[in-house]
């Protein structure tokens, strides 16, 4: 699986150098914004990593390949979602590596510190990114897919602001009790408790996908 | 763990698609031989070789490598099997050496000093892309990375089209070296089958989905033959002999799938002749579209 993982690597490496100055540009991209920028770079670099490897075996019809070497399908999938936290990891360290930057070098941009539920936020915001995109491209390929992963991307990336939208529009509604007495008790929560019940939901949901992406292309042809 | 005498089984081999259909293929592979595996474009050759791969599903029928069931035994079954196809799947932005850092560590028994002597026998070198290299070198590449991992059996499905007729002739001398230990064996899918008159030791013949002999090269070519004559030898006993025919105002010629009853029906009154696999197959397509039965 590692093996599969440097794959995917190999294939993006023209990209990397882009993904170094990205933080940069959604840092100066969402001055009026600050908080969203980290979101931007982080959905962004796990979006662009992974529709461009996407990309690179689809091009190269490299499914042949693949499944003439000694492996199952099931690690061919595994390889690819553990890719997500590869790429995501790649898009906080854009984020990061801007930030210290801009702080050490004193240049006057507005940035936002990274806090823990901003990190795990964004990388929910990642996981379900692609979560809900590799069933779609296990079942269909990338032609197919390519459309649809990038209304994903662009509902994940403009996701903070839907969020708050959506937020404030419920505000003016009066909800079901249950979900009322849920968001009372998810409000009550440390900042860490609540981290890390969103980062079970997210990988609940993303073991779902998995699972997903498995049975579609376990059954494909080529 | 026990191992028929034959590397490869298909037996009652069968898959569906809306405008072909493979039915009920069966044939064997011997160890340690180079099977030809011929038929005319669009006849189900590279779709068998697909179902053998599990890229497609089939839907009758099982195939068997090594002795084992090639769905339940799939890993442990390509460790042992190369593959050189008829197009260039690796990746055309990764160098030589990238793609060997990719395969190698997926098999137990990949040989590295081997497949540095295939580099520099090909006279390739580590750090070109694959999109560099030329057809032949694409082709010699897949030949690399199939020989270095120590498989037993070979499986190459159109490899030579396109090759000019240098490479064509390397890539059949390197074959005819690798079998001598007649503990590898070869299936060799092609439509160009002078590749084979020269190395194959069986032919497996398919046309339209369906099996139309697998035999012996030798018995195959001594069982058919190509009579030539004069038309009025043709009667309507006559030509329910041949597999195909044409004719001409000057005479006949046809393939006969029994060159012994050919020759006491015409006697001296026609040539009889060794065919080539490519008289097989021509007359055997064309016999078909034309209504002719074959044996």
């Amino acid at each position: 699986m590692a093996t599969l993982i440097l794959k995917d690597l190999m294939n993006v490496k023209k990209v990397l150098a882009f993904v170094l100055i990205y933080g940069f540009i959604m840092i100066f991209g969402f001055q009026n914004v600050p908080d969203a920028a980290l979101t931007a770079s982080t959905v962004a670099i796990s979006y662009l990593l992974m529709l461009q490897a996407c990309l690179r075996d689809d091009k190269n019809k490299s499914e042949i390949i693949l499944n003439s070497l000694p492996l199952t399908r099931k690690t061919i999938v595994g390889a690819k979602y553990l890719t997500i936290f590869l790429y995501t990891a790649l898009g906080l360290v854009s984020y990061l590596f801007a930030y210290v930057i801009v702080e050490i070098a004193g240049i006057p941009f507005h940035v936002y510190p990274l806090t823990l539920s901003n990190v795990v936020g964004v990388v929910i915001a990642a996981i379900l990114m692609s979560a809900l995109f590799y069933p779609v491209y296990f079942k269909f390929g990338y032609p197919k897919s390519n459309i649809y992963g990038m209304i994903i991307f662009l509902a994940f990336f403009f996701s903070r602001g839907i969020v708050l939208s959506i937020a404030k529009r419920l505000g003016n509604y009066s909800l079901p009790h249950s979900i009322e007495r849920i968001i009372q008790w998810l409000s009550g929560q440390t900042e860490y408790s609540l981290a890390l019940i969103m980062l079970i939901g997210g990988l609940a949901l993303l073991g779902l996908s998995y699972l997903l992406s498995l049975r579609f292309y376990s059954t494909r042809e080529f | 763990m026990f191992e028929s005498r034959n590397v490869l089984e298909i037996n009652g081999l069968s898959k569906n698609f809306n405008t072909f259909s493979l039915k009920h293929l069966s044939f064997n592979v011997p160890k340690g031989y180079i099977m030809g595996f011929i038929g005319p474009n669009g006849a189900g050759k590279s779709t068998t070789i697909k179902l053998i791969l599990n890229l497609l599903k089939k839907d009758e029928g099982n195939i068997k490598i090594f002795g084992l069931d090639h769905l339940q035994a799939e890993k442990q079954i390509k460790d042992r099997i190369g593959f050189v196809f008829d197009e260039n799947y690796f990746y055309e932005e990764l160098t030589i050496a990238s793609m060997e850092k990719i395969i190698a560590p997926f098999y137990s028994r990949w040989n590295q000093a081997a497949f540095d002597q295939y580099l520099k026998t090909f006279g390739m070198f580590s750090k070109i892309k694959i999109k560099e290299l030329s057809k032949g070198m694409k082709m010699k590449f897949s030949l690399a990375v199939a020989l270095s991992h120590q498989a037993d059996l070979l499986i190459m499905d159109e490899p030579t089209g396109g090759l000019d007729p240098i490479v064509r002739a390397e890539l059949l001398e390197i074959l005819a070296d690798l079998i001598q230990d007649e503990e590898k064996s070869v299936l060799f899918s092609t439509h160009i089958t002078t590749d084979l008159d020269k190395i194959a030791d069986y032919i497996t013949f398919i046309n339209e989905g369906k099996l139309v002999f697998s035999a012996a090269k030798d018995d195959i070519l001594e069982q058919y033959g190509v009579v030539k004559g004069d038309k009025n030898l043709l009667d309507r006993e006559a030509e329910k002999l041949f597999v195909g025919l044409k004719t001409n105002q000057f005479g006949f010629e046809g393939l006969v799938a029994d060159k012994s009853l050919a020759r006491r029906t015409f006697q001296e009154r026609a040539l009889v002749e060794k065919p080539t696999l490519e008289d097989i197959m021509l007359y055997t397509v064309r016999g078909e579209n034309h209504g002719y039965a074959h044996s």
